[in-house]
């Protein structure tokens, strides 16, 4: 048990070296940050004396060992545009981004865990079946879409809910939230639904998909035999059967649900993460890109290795096999 | 939330103790962009320097339409040679009570001039002298007539503060490199205070009612937002969520003006979108005849083949259409409302495409050619869709130009590495006189002259002119001068001269707002009513 | 339907169904109803230089004069352009046709892609186990980390500042399929991986073994057959997702290039007018893409109940 979480462990560190190579090499590559930092008329001088500044003229391994070496430190640098240090920058907006999937995420499993279980239980009758094509309509409209028509029908018709932002933060610490105050659930309940959307599709249908499977197996048979009620088999069993695998899926879904939080991210102007992202590509922010792209990465180190520790509290089996 | 209320109730009550403005007034506005630092030498950049200038004056300030007026500094005179002599303010203070002096000027200028953005600007001074607590003599390697109007881009920043934040110098940005205090951080002497700063997501304003000139507006807190989706920014006007938004999209407006909360104020805008040809390399870059074999020659280097793009092109269709209205035919190296700007030179060829199809003919040309045509996408209102309707219609006269539609980064690494032979580009004039334009457009390219003379037109007779102006003292010269060259490039097509671009500004209707072709929104000159 | 009738056959041992498959088929109006779609937007993007009414590609054809109509029902349409047209002058109809077209090249080379790339990877990682297996399944993490939007966006970034400006246009679509292909490559993997996992310990492969076959051989032809049935429901499902993830980078401004726009850069140009009064810009293709991309996965959706025994 210990022994499997130091492995984990170790191969998470393997992940994050990987993840670490990769960004810092791809990011080497994608254009000159001099050319957006500076405006057209700076003399070309200033130009030479900028690329100078910012490393920008040494050999790439001098680069990437100085890079791995401070941020071994925690210390990812500057911001081109912002001056500022990375690792508060990003720091600033890791609570927007992390509210915003956890808020979705969970809508996504509150939605989608009865809604697979109905349709799995009632599978050749209309209702079922209307859920299942209506919920592919959410992933067969791009998510910016989806969005703006959620504006545009309740912020600008209705005038319900606002169009941007996160309305008002308390702070705690060096976290902000809006989950304490009403408009700030008010202003996160747009941009969760329409991230919630992709995942609430592909949950459901693995709900479904691992009951009709669990309820063919002879433990289920076997259940039924002994007279247990249909409800009980259900619930106890078979759902509790099928929480493996969608938890699995859920921890795997992580990197795809933060991608997607910068589209979502962008229609509603939330500041979180994937707006610095999006924002830092178009202005050539090497080390704010490269940073993000490290923070998801160990999110998703992190959430994997919570998921294998879930495995083992939610399925006893596995403690033999490990 | 309480707090906020008593700030509104004690601004108001001291505003009424005061005799000043009807009543106080929240306003909140927004455009794509957010301003990069607050540091007032780091960036000149517009959207930036547009929210610094709310904290920070300058030496010499610009008034509604641009004109030189005083600010920190009430006159300033030639006093002989390369030298210029600046009168200062007494009994200016900075928002922490420091008090304005001429040190903080000679500071200013000094922190600026070494590896910042306004070195354009400031690099050929010479020597700052402090004459006396108010008095300043600023000298420069040569004559310069155009200085006050160049440290009219100038913020005034206090010595001291600087010194006490370790801000001396302007941010570095390099890996060894660390915040500095004023990159967050603001104390100037302007109209407005920096109450809150969260960088990419807004910044709170409150007025500073100590402030030396006259602040004839009503807004009391300002908060400026960064809203970058175009449709949700406009839906954030139409829900009524902010007041202002700086960049409403062409196509919003009509709906928006039929609102009766919401109206539009148009302007022009000091900047000039024009195309820009290479008249250098034998063999045009990214060209290629029918049958796609690279160009033997440069058809651009022919007057007649510029005339032919010129008459192939439709800018009023253009205006109409793609601009839904919002631009102004423009022919010359010259913006209205610039200084220098003669409305009789400003011609341009007319639409005709018989004429076209005849010059390409009589150049040699009849068969057309292929060129990559070099634009951004996320850089001047409407970009590539300009550039589209511009390549469809020189398919007419069968140039086939491909639109390279980049962003901006791209774009502009791309026109530095001159990694293009065919371009469409937006100039301004950043110290608002033709000569800035005559001198970084046209101008043989020696940066800094010709910075942004990307197509390489060279011609002796406008350089000699232009090299005169860059001293002429006397007015009467100076326009002969301009009109020499103004005229000398537009009648060789050195380059061609689209449309000056429009500033549309949607607001509530019951917002004041006065709309300079800067594009800075001046929140002193903003009522709510 | 050829691909289709191919899966059933490709069923191996259970081909028995083959019948009983078209009988199903036809007493599905779902399944018949969402082929007949899909059919008919293969052919619309196959045949569109021949059935659009005008060629939006071609600037000759495009006149300013004709921008911004409405559609041709509405009091200021023109026959000539039944959908109506965009602020260029290029008819909406056309544009989807000519759209659809890249969209579905775009979709069908990139699950392509990631197919061979999962199966070949999926194969290997469950025949062989132990160490393979563990690097194989790391890899597999990582990938994950990267999803298509980021690899694209990255891929984008390095090939605009890499590559010689004629040269773009034609490379942003590779770009597109490679990084739609590479990052959905997991999928088909763990999916085979399973498969194999159970099939390799079956009787037949251990007999081939006996027989002294080698390991390429059994892979391709005796496993592979066997669990090609989950990897074609993942593809019909993959080919929706890769159509919609190129609409979304396309909003992210890495796409196709704007002068051959697919559907989904219709609709990022359509996002912008959603305010303005011109909303046929915005409603057709997005209205295309929707019932596209719903067609193929109600498709994909009976396919997999088809071919799980044990849901019938």
């Amino acid at each position: 048990m210990l022994a499997h979480i130091v492995r984990r462990l170790l191969q998470g560190l393997v992940v994050m070296l990987a993840v670490g190579l990769v960004s810092f090499s791809l990011i080497s590559f994608v254009g000159d940050p001099v050319a957006s930092l500076l405006g057209l008329d700076t003399p070309q001088e200033a130009r030479e004396e900028l690329k100078e500044e910012l490393g920008l003229n040494d050999p790439f391994v001098v680069r990437y060992g100085a890079f791995l070496l401070r941020a071994a430190q925690g210390d990812l640098g500057l911001s081109y545009t912002s001056s500022r240090p990375v690792v508060e920058v990003i720091a600033e907006r890791l609570p927007a981004t992390i509210e915003l999937t956890v808020v979705s995420a969970v809508l996504a499993i509150v939605l989608a865990i009865p809604m697979g279980v109905y349709t799995a239980l009632h599978r050749e009758t209309w209702g079922a079946r209307l859920l299942l094509t209506a919920s592919l309509v959410g992933v067969s409209l791009p998510t910016f879409v989806i969005g703006i028509m959620l504006i545009l029908v309740f912020s600008v018709s209705l005038g319900w809910l606002p169009s941007f932002g996160r309305g008002e933060l308390v702070r705690i610490g060096w976290w902000t939230t809006g989950l304490a105050s009403i408009s700030g659930w008010k202003s996160i309940l747009m941009p969760a639904a329409s991230l919630a959307l992709v995942q609430m599709t592909f949950t459901m249908r693995l709900v479904r998909a691992e009951m009709l499977e669990g309820l063919r197996t002879d433990y289920i048979r076997f259940a039924r035999a002994r007279g247990l009620t249909n409800r009980a088999v259900h619930f106890r069993h078979a759902l509790k059967n099928t929480l493996v695998p969608v938890v699995t899926v859920i921890g795997l879904q992580v990197g795809t649900l933060l991608a997607f939080a910068i589209v979502t991210e962008t229609v509603f102007q939330w500041p979180g993460m994937g707006l610095l992202f999006i924002q830092s590509v178009s202005t050539v922010d090497v080390p704010v890109m490269t940073a993000f792209l490290m923070v998801v990465g160990l999110i998703f180190v992190v959430v994997n290795l919570a998921v294998d520790l879930l495995y083992l509290a939610i399925d006893p089996r596995l403690h033999v096999t490990q | 939330m309480n707090r906020k209320v008593l700030l509104g109730t004690a601004a108001a009550a001291l505003s009424i103790a005061m005799g000043g403005h009807a009543h106080a007034a929240k306003f909140v506005y927004a455009s794509q962009g957010d301003p990069r630092t607050l540091d007032p030498h780091a960036m000149n950049e517009q959207l930036t320097l547009s929210i610094q200038t709310q904290i920070y004056d300058t030496l010499v300030g610009r008034g509604k339409s641009l004109e030189l007026v005083p600010s920190l500094a009430t006159s300033w005179e030639n006093v002989g040679g390369a030298t210029w002599r600046f009168t200062l303010r007494q009994g200016v203070k900075f928002h922490e009570g420091q008090d304005f002096t001429a040190e903080d000027v000679a500071f200013s200028i000094e922190r600026g001039k070494p590896g910042s953005q306004f070195r354009a600007f400031l690099a050929h001074i010479t020597d700052v002298q402090v004459v006396d607590d108010h008095t300043i003599d600023v000298t420069t390697a040569e004559v310069d007539p155009l200085l006050p109007g160049k440290l009219s881009t100038l913020n005034i920043m206090d010595r001291d503060w600087a010194v006490e934040h370790d801000s001396q110098s302007v941010s570095d940005i390099g890996a060894d490199a660390e915040e500095i205090h004023a990159t967050r951080h603001a104390n100037g002497t302007g109209p407005y205070r920096l109450q809150l700063r969260e960088p990419g997501i807004r910044t709170e304003l409150v007025r500073n009612d100590d402030w030396w000139g006259e602040n004839p507006g009503n807004v009391t807190e300002a908060t400026y937002l960064q809203i970058t989706s175009a449709p949700t920014r406009v839906a954030a006007l139409l829900s009524g969520e902010v007041d202002l938004i700086m960049d409403a999209p062409l196509q919003d407006l009509p709906r928006i003006e039929s609102s009766p909360d919401l109206k539009v104020l148009q302007g022009p805008e000091i900047r000039t979108l024009l195309i820009g040809m290479d008249q250098h390399r034998e063999q045009p870059l990214h060209a290629f005849d029918a049958d796609g074999n690279p160009l033997a020659a440069n058809p651009f280097k022919d007057l007649r083949v510029r005339q032919a793009v010129a008459h192939a092109i439709n800018v009023d269709v253009l205006i109409d259409r793609v601009l839904r209205g919002n631009g102004v035919p423009a022919g010359i190296v010259s913006i209205p409302g610039l200084n220098g700007y003669d409305s009789e030179l400003d011609r341009r060829p007319a639409f005709d495409l018989d004429r076209a199809r005849a010059l390409m003919s009589e150049a040699g040309w009849g068969g057309g050619f292929r060129i990559g045509f070099l634009c951004p996408n996320n850089r001047y209102v409407n970009d590539t869709e300009v550039c589209r309707a511009i390549a469809a219609q020189l398919a007419q006269i069968e140039i086939e130009a491909e639109v390279d539609s980049v962003p901006r980064n791209v774009y502009f690494s791309r026109l530095l590495e001159i990694d293009t032979s065919f371009y469409i580009i937006g100039l301004t004039a950043s110290a608002y006189d033709t000569f800035d334009l005559l001198q970084s457009n046209l101008m043989t390219r020696e940066p800094p002259d010709g910075q942004v003379n990307f197509g390489r037109w060279s011609n002796a007779e406008y350089d000699a002119a232009v090299d005169a102006l860059k001293s002429e003292i006397d007015p009467a010269k100076r326009q002969d001068l301009y009109r020499r060259a103004i005229t000398l490039a537009r009648d060789d097509l050195a380059d061609l001269r689209l449309y000056h671009q429009a500033i549309n500004w949607a607001m509530k209707s019951n917002v004041d707002a006065t709309l300079r072709s800067d594009n800075f929104v001046h929140l002193k000159w903003i009522t709510v009513n | 339907m050829s691909e289709l009738a191919s899966t059933s056959g490709g069923v191996g041992p259970r081909s028995v169904w083959q019948s009983d498959f078209v009988h199903r088929f036809r007493t599905s109006p779902v399944a018949v109803l969402s082929a007949l779609v899909c059919v008919l937007f293969f052919a619309g993007a196959l045949l569109a230089p021949w059935i659009a009414p005008t060629n939006p590609y071609d600037l000759k054809t495009l006149n300013l004069l004709d921008s911004r109509l409405p559609p041709a029902w509405m009091p200021e349409g023109d026959v000539r352009y039944l959908l109506g047209t965009d602020n260029q002058g290029a008819g909406v109809l056309s544009s989807i046709l000519f759209g659809a077209r890249v969209s579905l090249l775009v979709g069908f080379a990139s699950v392509i892609l990631s197919m061979i790339i999962g199966v070949a990877l999926g194969l290997v990682s469950g025949y062989f186990g132990g160490r393979t297996d563990a690097v194989i399944m790391r890899m597999a993490d990582v990938q994950l980390t990267f999803p298509a939007i980021l690899v694209a966006l990255l891929l984008g970034g390095i090939a605009d500042a890499a590559l010689p400006e004629h040269t773009r246009a034609s490379f942003s679509i590779l770009i597109l399929i490679l990084a739609i292909g590479v990052s959905n490559w997991v999928q088909f993997a763990r999916t085979v991986r399973g498969s194999t996992l159970v099939q390799k310990n079956r009787e037949y492969v251990l007999a081939a073994r006996m027989m002294g076959l080698s390991d390429l051989r059994i892979m391709y032809r005796h496993i592979l057959p066997n669990v090609m049935g989950p990897v074609l429901v993942i593809a019909t499902i993959g080919l929706a997702f890769a159509v919609i993830t190129e609409a979304t980078l396309s909003f992210l401004g890495v796409g196709v290039p704007i002068t051959e726009p697919s559907l989904g850069m219709l609709i990022r140009f359509g996002y912008d007018y959603l305010f303005s009064g011109e909303w046929w810009t915005v409603v057709f293709p997005s209205g295309a893409l929707v019932v596209l991309a719903l067609a193929v996965n109600l498709l994909g959706d009976w396919l997999r109940d088809m071919l799980d025994p044990g849901l019938r």
